[in-house]
């Protein structure tokens, strides 16, 4: 009975292949990224575009964090790790849409604020990727703190 | 409908993306991400040519194109998260150098791309 849920538990079952743990966490991270982005549209074509901002700073946090919690505090399968990294943070986060909303905001005249998206996008993401690594090393630290007092 | 499409787009880019850069990674393998580089920009060139299109065909089915091969393929394809955290990792092994060189030219040279994306999608 355990050895059948411990099978059952294992990503395995699931997630048969790297493919698939990658397309079900894009299938997750780009839905994300399209709802959070519908949902904070800027009110005119020359706004700053706070939805794609949002979702790269956030999964900027989450591939500090995450790249730190798999290579430094836990083991686990590929397939797992793929999923989070390749697939979910990857799909979440976009390089082209910037790139384009750029050229749009300097096309519509609007350099101050094409200027402060890409340092905002830039500067805002290497302070998420840092703060995610030290977030996840402090609560390694509280945990082993707790473990061997 | 168009999380369906949303859905197909983000697999097809993100399971590109994954081979891409294994592929790129293990050619001209270095501790330089190459990979998300070529991604980056190859992918921003193509979404400047959507933009294009869409705003020069009014007639073509646009939400449903949108969905697919914008917000699906060519977002999902590129990835932001990677392009930062593989900066702060060359910094932090020392080749700064390096992590000054990805930081100014994905940003400069993919929005290069989208502009001549969407000049050649005829916008």
């Amino acid at each position: 009975m355990k050895s059948f849920f411990n099978w059952l538990r294992s990503a395995e079952v699931f997630l048969p292949s790297t493919e698939l743990a990658i397309a079900l966490g894009a299938v997750l991270g780009a839905s994300t990224r399209f709802t959070l982005t519908t949902l904070v549209a800027p009110m005119h074509p020359a706004g700053l575009p706070l939805g794609t901002l949002l979702v790269n700073l956030i999964g900027c946090f989450f591939i500090g964090a995450a790249q730190t919690l798999f290579l430094e505090l836990i083991s686990v399968r590929r397939q797992i790790q793929v999923l989070v990294t390749v697939g979910f943070l990857g799909g979440l986060t976009t390089f082209s849409s910037v790139s384009v909303e750029l050229v749009r905001l300097i096309q519509a005249g609007a350099l101050p604020i094409a200027a402060a998206y890409q340092l905002g996008s830039l500067v805002g993401g290497i302070v998420a990727v840092l703060a995610g690594i030290a977030l996840t090393r402090l609560i390694r630290r509280l945990v082993i703190a707790r473990v061997r007092p | 409908m168009s999380y369906l499409l949303l859905g197909l787009g983000a697999i097809a880019g993100a399971l590109s993306r994954y081979h891409l850069v294994r592929a790129m990674q293990a050619r001209y393998g270095s501790t330089f991400p190459v990979g998300t580089f070529v991604v980056n920009l190859s992918g921003s060139l193509l979404l400047g040519i959507l933009a294009g299109l869409i705003a020069t065909h009014p007639d073509w089915p646009i939400s449903s194109l949108q969905a697919l091969a914008g917000v699906g393929f060519c977002a999902t394809y590129t990835t932001f998260s990677s392009f930062i955290f593989e900066t702060v990792q060359l910094w932090r092994q020392g080749n700064q150098r390096s992590a000054m060189l990805n930081l100014c030219g994905q940003p400069i040279l993919g929005f290069a791309c989208a502009w001549f994306g969407i000049f050649l999608g005829g916008a």
